[in-house]
This record gives structure tokens, C-alpha cells and sequence, in this order.
């Protein structure tokens, strides 16, 4: 896999995270920057967001996740006093949560590895959350846990009870403490992700307009993303997803009609490859998903993607070199290792909050 | 078509003249396609120039190479079309007597210097029509002296400069413009490489250029077709006669 080169190489200095919103650098969201591969022609060009309607063709259809994100960071305290962060990263059925409870840290949290089963956590106005069990299951006498399964009573709606005394997660690249608006995207209807899919933070209404008049197609799906597990290591867990009919075959006229799909994040091409079948048609789905894309995995449905820029070592990595293997008509290529060394050498910046990544076929 | 949806296009903006020409065409708001044969020279000059474009696309290759040319007026008609073409690209040949220069290497310099710009603004004429465009082709003194050792070069240019005139009253009724730049003596590798081993840090840096490239993309390309400039006079205007 020509990823492993990208993946192993590069260490990512620190000038190159994005600290704060762009808003806070004195730009508007679609003035990022925009990194174009061309992996037909195997080109790199550079742009900003807001040229995006140059770079597509009439009839490209961009698939965009409506997911909006949860006040998900909750302040807590064990029974001996002791503080905690609590991040809420995947809603189960019956007010179960999947949870992982962090330590304060000087900047943000920091990871917490040794809460147990049968604690209970307090929170704000009597809310209390009790922890059952290791997620995904493991034997917690041999390893450790980063998420546990846990049961959330608030006395009240969660959504309601997230906005008054929840705050967006956030980590120790990001300094400052920034409003629940900046991390939430302009398509976002459904609230449910633990961390913003930050892939469609760029857009605006405006932009949106100027696309549309284009030519370009915009369809929603629905996947709530949970905490970033996927740069640690981990194994990916399941998270919930709902793709429309309507949008299924969108998808499937636009790849009919050799238009591109472009995934507008890691979400939506998850969620789209989950309901696409070996013949590459599209159904309309809902549920939880676990499908991990890689070599093992290939690409049915999208063909294109717009994403941020993302760690060495994340799973997503893998994903996005298949992106560049069915934009590139199935060949694989090193064109991710030679886009991710200009991106760093031309200073584009990393996380939620930096520049993006456009990756289309001819 | 506004300047804020401007494309243009030079050859050999790699590093040197070329490169400052599409920074101030990427000041200027210029959506920019930029062509040389360095490709990693060409990337490391694309990001710098995105800085200031909206959009830079680089295109690696040899500008006598008609994939490279085609991929070129391919990619402006990608960012929307074409305003100004930059003829930049050129090679020295080999400074020295005629009496020892080989012939056959006009084999390689009438190409890059007089066929690729030529080529490339065949193609170009159609998009630079629907924006009453302007070609730029760049010239040298040489052209029109006889300097010891710059024979053939310097008939390069002078075949350039008589085409570039004749392209200029041909094309004035469809609404393209050409014009000739001769930008002078500069402190780029293409000078070093015609004084190898010589001192040239007596000649300017090519940004000296960069009022004359400020002015010139004011004009009215209509108003300054066929003329030929010199891009370090200013005192006359830059305006050359010949």
C-alpha cells in the first residue's frame, strides 16, 4: 500500500495544527485553503475553498453527512471528589451511552485509562452516570478500556440537558475555548456526533448557492460520528447511519451517467460504501455500520472526496489512498505520499479546524 | 470577465522571470496555470503562488512535448478560460562562435523557443477571444543586435518577434492581442548559465520587472497590440521602438 510510506514517514510539527478556528485568523470559513489532487492528470494545484465550483463538473454530485454535533464534553466528579471530563460518543439504545472518561489537563483533557466498571459518575444538576462495561468488550483485568459502556439519567431531554451545561469536545492542539457554532457545519439538521465532521465546515450558505448554479448536486445522508478513535489505533466501532432513498439513487444515477461522487468526509464515505453493494448500486439504508475501508475494502460508490488533513498513522489514511485508487480508475499510486509532502512543505494546516483536501478523477 | 475571474497562463515559472510574472498575476487576483519541466521546483512555486491566487495549477513538462501543451490550455479552460498568455519558457543553446556552433542543436532551440509559443498560442486563441486576451511573448535584446556568441539564440528571437508582430495585426479582429517583452538583463540562472563562472551579481534581480508586469496588466490589450516593450525603461514608458 503506498499509504505505508505517508503513514510511517512524516511527523506532524506542530506550526502546521490548526489552533483555532480560521474565523479566528481573520478568514471566513470557505477561505481555507484547498489542496487540489487531479489524480488523472496527477497534478496537485492549490486554491481555496471557495473556488470549489471551478474544480467540479455539472452533474458531480457531493454526498454531505447532516450530522450536527453534541455539546458532548461533560464536567464530572467520582464519589471521592476526584474531577473528570466526560466525552459522550455514541448514543445506544435506552440512554445507554459509549462514553470515555477523561482526566483535566492543563490545556484540554487527557486520556484516562483506569475507570472501572460499577463506578458512577455525578454531573451537574443531579445527573449521574453509572459505568457497565468496556466497549467494544474486553476483559478489563488484561487490558485496558478508552471507552465503556454507561447509562446516562439527567432527569431531562439529553439534547436540552448537553446545551446547558455541555461544551464541544476539544483537544490540546486547540487553545482556546470556542463557541458550539464553530463546530457545527452548515448542513448539520440532526444533532448526534460526538466531534464535528469537520469535512463540510468550509461550506456556506453562499458557496452552497454558487454550487448549486453550477450544476453541481448536493444529497444528504446521516452518520453520527463518535470520538476520534480511528487516529489511536483502535479498531473502528460502529456508529449510526441513515442513508435516503432519494439519495441512494442520486448516487446511483451520477455513477450511471460517469458523473463523480465526492465524499464530503471520512463519515459520508462510510456510510455510502456501507449501503452500496459488489455491483457497485446503492440502496437506501439504516443502522450501525462497522465496514472498514482499505485494501481489503475497495471503493463502490465514491469516487472523489473533499476531507481535511489528517495524522500519520490514522486509519483514515487507508481510506483515503483507495479514494486516490478508484479516483485514478482502480490504479494505486503514490500520489498521497507526494500530496501530504506539499501540503506540509506549502504550510497547509491539520484538524478540524484547518485547510482541505479535494481528490477527484478525470 | 472581471479581473476576479481572470486566468492566466506562463510558461517557465519554475523560478526567475517566470515566477515573477505570475506572482503578479497572482496578486492581481489571477487564477494561475503554470507550466515547467522541474517538477518539484514547479510544486514548491506553485504553493508559494497560492498565497496571494485563488487558484494555481502546475502543469510539469516539456513545453515542446504536445501532451504538456494540450494539458496546459486543458487546465486554464478547467479554471474557466484564459486572459493572458506568458510565453516565458525559452532555452540559451550554447553561447559561443557561430563558427563552432552545431547546427543541428537549431534542432532543439527553434522548437522550445519559436514552435512551443507558437503552438501554445494556436490553441490558446480561442479562449483568450471570449475574454479579449492578450499574449506576452518574451523577447530578448539579442534579437535585434548582433552580439559575439549570441547568434543563434538571438535568431530565435528574432523569428519569435517578427511572428509575434505578424500574430498581432492578424489576430486584431477577433479580439487578441500580442505583444513582445524584452525584460533585460537579470540575475536568473538562464543569465548565469549564458556567463558561467562569471560574477553577474551587477544585474538587477528579475523582480525589478515587476512595475513594468503591474502596469502592463492595466492596459488595454487592444490599445498595445504589436507594440514591444522593454521592461526596465521606464523611463520611456517601457514603450521600444523598432
Amino acid at each position: 500500500m503506498a499509504a505505508t510510506g505517508v503513514i510511517d514517514a512524516f511527523t506532524l510539527p506542530p506550526h502546521l495544527e490548526a489552533a483555532e478556528p480560521p474565523e479566528a485568523r481573520g478568514l471566513k470559513r470557505d477561505e481555507v485553503r484547498l489542496l487540489v489532487s487531479r489524480i488523472d492528470a496527477d497534478t496537485i494545484a492549490h486554491s481555496r475553498f471557495s473556488e470549489l465550483p471551478r474544480w467540479l463538473s455539472p452533474g458531480d454530485l457531493l454526498v454531505v453527512n447532516t450530522s450536527g454535533t453534541l455539546n458532548a464534553a461533560l464536567t464530572a466528579r467520582m464519589s471521592n471528589g476526584e474531577r473528570f471530563e466526560v466525552h459522550l460518543s455514541t448514543r445506544l439504545p435506552g440512554n445507554f451511552w459509549v462514553i470515555e472518561v477523561r482526566r483535566p489537563g492543563p490545556v484540554a483533557s487527557l486520556p484516562f485509562r483506569e475507570a472501572r466498571a460499577g463506578s458512577v459518575l455525578e454531573l451537574e444538576c443531579g445527573g449521574r452516570l453509572t459505568i457497565l462495561a468496556p466497549y467494544p468488550f474486553v476483559d478489563t483485568l488484561k487490558a485496558q478500556s478508552r471507552l465503556w459502556i454507561a447509562a446516562l439519567e439527567l432527569g431531562e431531554p439529553v439534547l436540552t440537558y448537553l446545551e446547558r451545561f455541555g461544551g464541544p469536545i476539544r483537544y490540546g492542539y486547540v487553545a482556546g475555548s470556542w463557541p458550539a457554532s464553530m463546530y457545527q457545519t452548515v448542513f448539520a439538521v440532526e444533532p448526534g456526533s460526538a466531534e464535528m465532521p469537520s469535512a463540510a465546515r468550509p461550506f456556506t450558505p453562499e458557496l452552497v448557492t454558487r454550487l448549486v448554479s453550477s450544476g453541481i448536486q448536493i444529497a444528504p445522508l446521516l452518520l453520527h460520528t463518535g470520538v476520534a478513535s480511528l487516529e489511536d489505533h483502535e479498531a473502528p466501532y460502529e456508529e449510526f447511519y441513515r442513508v435516503p432513498v432519494e439519495t441512494a439513487e442520486r448516487v446511483n444515477s451520477a455513477t450511471r451517467a460517469r458523473h463523480r461522487v465526492i465524499a464530503v468526509g471520512t463519515t459520508v464515505v462510510r456510510a455510502l460504501e456501507t449501503v452500496t453493494d459488489s455491483h457497485g448500486r446503492t440502496s437506501a439504508g439504516e443502522g450501525w455500520t462497522n465496514l472498514v475501508i482499505g485494501p481489503d475494502r475497495p471503493l463502490r460508490a465514491v469516487n472523489g472526496m473533499i476531507t481535511g488533513f489528517h495524522e500519520p498513522h490514522a486509519t483514515h489514511l487507508a481510506m483515503i489512498e483507495q479514494v486516490i485508487v478508484a479516483a485514478g480508475g482502480g490504479r494505486s499510486s503514490s500520489h498521497l505520499d507526494r500530496a501530504y509532502r506539499e501540503a506540509q512543505q506549502g504550510g497547509y494546516l491539520w484538524h478540524e479546524f484547518g485547510d482541505s483536501h479535494l481528490i477527484i478523477g478525470g | 470577465m472581471t479581473e476576479s475571474t481572470r486566468i492566466g497562463l506562463v510558461t517557465g515559472a519554475s523560478r526567475g522571470l517566470g515566477l515573477v510574472i505570475a506572482g503578479v498575476l497572482g496578486r492581481r487576483g489571477y487564477r494561475l496555470v503554470i507550466g515547467g519541466r522541474d517538477r518539484d521546483a514547479l510544486a514548491g512555486a506553485a504553493a508559494a503562488l497560492s498565497e496571494h491566487a485563488p487558484a494555481v495549477l502546475p502543469v510539469a513538462g516539456d513545453i515542446t512535448d504536445a501532451q504538456v501543451r494540450a494539458n496546459l490550455i486543458d487546465s486554464a479552460r478547467q479554471l474557466g478560460g484564459l486572459s493572458v498568455l506568458v510565453n516565458n519558457a525559452s532555452e540559451l543553446g550554447a553561447i559561443g562562435p557561430l563558427m563552432d556552433f552545431d547546427i543541428p542543436r537549431f534542432g532543439r532551440l527553434f522548437p522550445v523557443n519559436v514552435g512551443a509559443p507558437m503552438v501554445l498560442t494556436q490553441l490558446a486563441v480561442p479562449l483568450l477571444a471570449e475574454s479579449r486576451g492578450l499574449v506576452v511573448n518574451i523577447t530578448s535584446d539579442a534579437a535585434t543586435a548582433a552580439y559575439p556568441g549570441w547568434g543563434p539564440y538571438g535568431a530565435t528571437k528574432a523569428a519569435l518577434e517578427l511572428l509575434t508582430r505578424t500574430l498581432a495585426s492578424e489576430l486584431r479582429g477577433q479580439g487578441v492581442s500580442a505583444v513582445l517583452v524584452d525584460p533585460g538583463d537579470m540575475r536568473t540562472r538562464m543569465h548565469q548559465e549564458a556567463f558561467p563562472g562569471q560574477d553577474i551579481s551587477d544585474r538587477p534581480l528579475p523582480e525589478v520587472t515587476a512595475p513594468f508586469w503591474n502596469w502592463l496588466f492595466d492596459q488595454n490589450p487592444e490599445a498595445i497590440a504589436g507594440e514591444r516593450f522593454a521592461a526596465q525603461h521606464e523611463d520611456a514608458r517601457w514603450l521600444q521602438q523598432v
